[in-house]
Formats: structure tokens, sequence, C-alpha cells
């Protein structure tokens, strides 16, 4: 059987219309340029760590990146800054629909825990996808360390907080350690 | 129950894919592209809630022993050619302008004894400007290839030129995901 299609002409009217609607998207979007781009990408990729059982893993830092076009940025960052924002937006998309659901009684409980089981592995996705770290850029890395989603949770929120979880966490322990001494000498 | 042996992370790196019909029944076969979608708009489901995968995302070798229906997802796509969209039931043409989808059980079954199939192809690179020169074969990163399909769910837009369309596909035939025709 021949490889040619049988309607150019109609698949030409299509891409063109296609490419019109990409062109749209784009002027809709914001251009970062000139400082407005080197800050965002110096914000980037001035990585964080997180002590994780004596290991120091280091993170490019999350970023929004849904309504800009990066212009003028090496091929590969860019990709990288986009899959890794298009992941955690696809993640917080999930936990509203999530929420949602538990609230209107939408979805059984059987139904509940496999959708948190789906928040795992996109959690362990959207790790993969900002570690710096070569070893730890896929997220099966991810899940076969943290079996347990509390426990990948916990990481997660520290990463999303940009590693100022950990501190912030001593921080209410050191008060709360205090307001119990108060307590108990009084 | 499956197993499923993972080989790499590969992952397509173009993003547009064409939704094409193949038909061999005549005495000069055809390949018509139906519409253009993105690559995150299209998945491919057995009905367990753990076993679906996205082929275009990552290459996987598995062996699948199952009773469960394969299903492709086309949550969206530009309808490329009306004429060919009423061959899957998709379109009809008993509609005031040819662009509500059809009802009749027949319309909606691709395959099925005749010598038609779907074929989802991850094209290699932009569609070049003279599209008599596209290659099904040669432009392709991935090509998949699915027979005896049912369609489900069928959902049209018109008021977007070329119209919007979603719709499902259960494929009760053959399924290639990584298909060469050569």
């Amino acid at each position: 059987m021949s490889t040619e299609i049988a309607n150019p002409e109609a698949l030409a009217d299509t891409r063109d219309a296609l490419k019109a609607k990409r062109q749209e998207r784009k002027e809709d979007r914001l251009e970062l340029q000139g400082t407005a781009r080197d800050l965002f990408v110096a914000r980037y990729e001035d990585t964080f760590e997180i002590e994780v059982h004596g290991n120091d893993i280091e993170f490019y830092r999350p970023m929004s990146a849904r309504d800009v076009e990066l212009t003028d940025v090496d091929e590969e960052t860019r990709e990288r800054i986009e899959h890794g924002a298009a992941l955690l937006d696809q993640f917080e998309a999930r936990q509203r629909q999530l929420m949602r659901a538990a609230q209107s009684d939408e979805m059984s409980l059987p139904d509940l825990i496999d959708e948190s089981m789906g928040g795992i592995e996109l959690m362990a996705e959207v790790l993969a996808a900002h570690a710096v770290d070569e070893d730890l850029q896929d997220a099966r890395v991810w899940q076969s360390i943290y079996r347990n989603e509390n426990k990948l949770g916990d990481l997660f929120e520290d990463f999303t907080a940009e590693g100022d979880g950990q501190s912030q966490q001593e921080k209410l322990n050191a008060l709360e350690n205090l307001t119990s001494d108060n307590t108990s000498t009084s | 129950m499956s197993t499923v042996n993972r080989t790499n992370n590969t992952e397509v790196e173009n993003s547009q894919v064409a939704i094409i019909l193949a038909d061999e029944t005549g005495t000069d076969p055809t390949r018509t592209v139906l519409a253009l979608a993105s690559k995150d708009d299209l998945s491919t489901a057995f009905d367990e809630s753990s076993e679906d995968f996205t082929p275009s995302a990552e290459r996987q070798t598995r062996q699948y022993r199952t009773s469960q229906t394969f299903t492709v997802e086309v949550s969206s796509a530009l309808a490329a050619d009306l004429e060919a969209m009423t061959e899957i039931g998709l379109a009809s043409d008993s509609g005031t302008d040819g662009i509500e989808f059809s009802t009749s059980t027949t319309d909606r079954r691709i395959g099925f004894g005749e010598e038609k199939y779907v074929e989802i192809a991850y094209l290699a690179d932009e569609l070049p400007s003279d599209l008599s020169t596209f290659d099904v074969v040669a432009d392709t990163e991935l090509l998949h290839r699915f027979g005896d399909c049912k369609l489900m769910n069928p959902e049209i837009d018109p008021s977007s030129t070329p119209p919007m369309a979603s719709w499902e596909w259960a494929v009760e035939g053959e399924k290639y995901i990584d298909y060469n025709p050569a």
C-alpha cells in the first residue's frame, strides 16, 4: 500500500488552522525578555538542597511557566522548565479535583484511594523533573525509595516550599517545645 | 494479568499526531487523514485501573493476557476531513451542515471483516509544506495500528473551523503499538 495520504488538501487546511491557533496562543502568552527572562532562568537555576537521610538532594526551583513564553533560552533548559512546570500544574489541578470530589461525595472511597495512588506517581514525576542529579531524574527511582505516600508527600511539601519546609517545621517544633515547657513549669 | 518489561524512557519528541483511516478494500488502497491531534490528547487504556500507559511518553515492552477492553481515547482533535469523518461515524452527511455525529451502529464500526483499520502516526517533524511528499511511514516516529474499532462517546464542536472532535475507540481487533507496515 502507498505510504502517501489520499487527502493532502484537507490536511493542509487543518495544518494551517492548527498553526494559526498556536500562533494565537503564543500571542496571548507573556513574552519574557531581557532582565525578566534572565531573572526567571536564574531563579530556576539557583538550586536548593533538602537533606534526606543524611544526603543533600539538589533541586531546581519550582516555577510557573503556564502563561509565559521564554525566548532566547537554550532549548534544553526551556524544555526542562516547561516540563517541570506543566507537571506541577497537573499535580495541583489533580489535588483540586480530588478535593472537590471528596467534598461532594462524587467518588467512592476505593476510587479515591486509586486516585491518590496516581498522585504518588505524579509527585515522583515532579521530583524527578526537578532533580539536578541525573541518577534521580527517573520517577521510578523516587517511587522505589518512597513506597509510602505520606513520606513522599512530606518530601514533596518540602520541595514545593523550596527547602524551607524543614526549617519551618524545626521552628514550629521549637515553638511547641517552648510552649509545652512554659505549660509544664507554670 | 500482564507482565511489564520497561525498555527505556524514550519519549516521542514531536507533539503532532495524525489519525489515519487505512482502507485496503479497493483495488487502490488508501490512507486518509481523519484528524490532527497533540500527543497529550491521546491515551490508550486497558479497562483496569492500574493498566494504562501512554505509548508516546514511554516505550515499553509489555505482554498482556487480559479479557478487558482496550480503548483509544482522543480527548481533542481537529477534524481534517469531514467526508472521512463520516466513515468512522463521527460526522454525518445527513446533518444540516454535515457535522453532527451518526447514531447508526453500522457507521460506528471500522474493520469488522473488512480490510480497514486505524493508524495513529506520531509525526517525526512538522508537516511539510508540500503534503504530497508526506510519507506516513518514513516521516513518522511511532506508528500504531488498531483493527476492528467501535466508536464510543463521540463529540464534535462545529463552532471552530476546522471542527474540534473527541471520541473513544474500543479496539476489538489487532493492536500494534510500534507498527512497521514494511
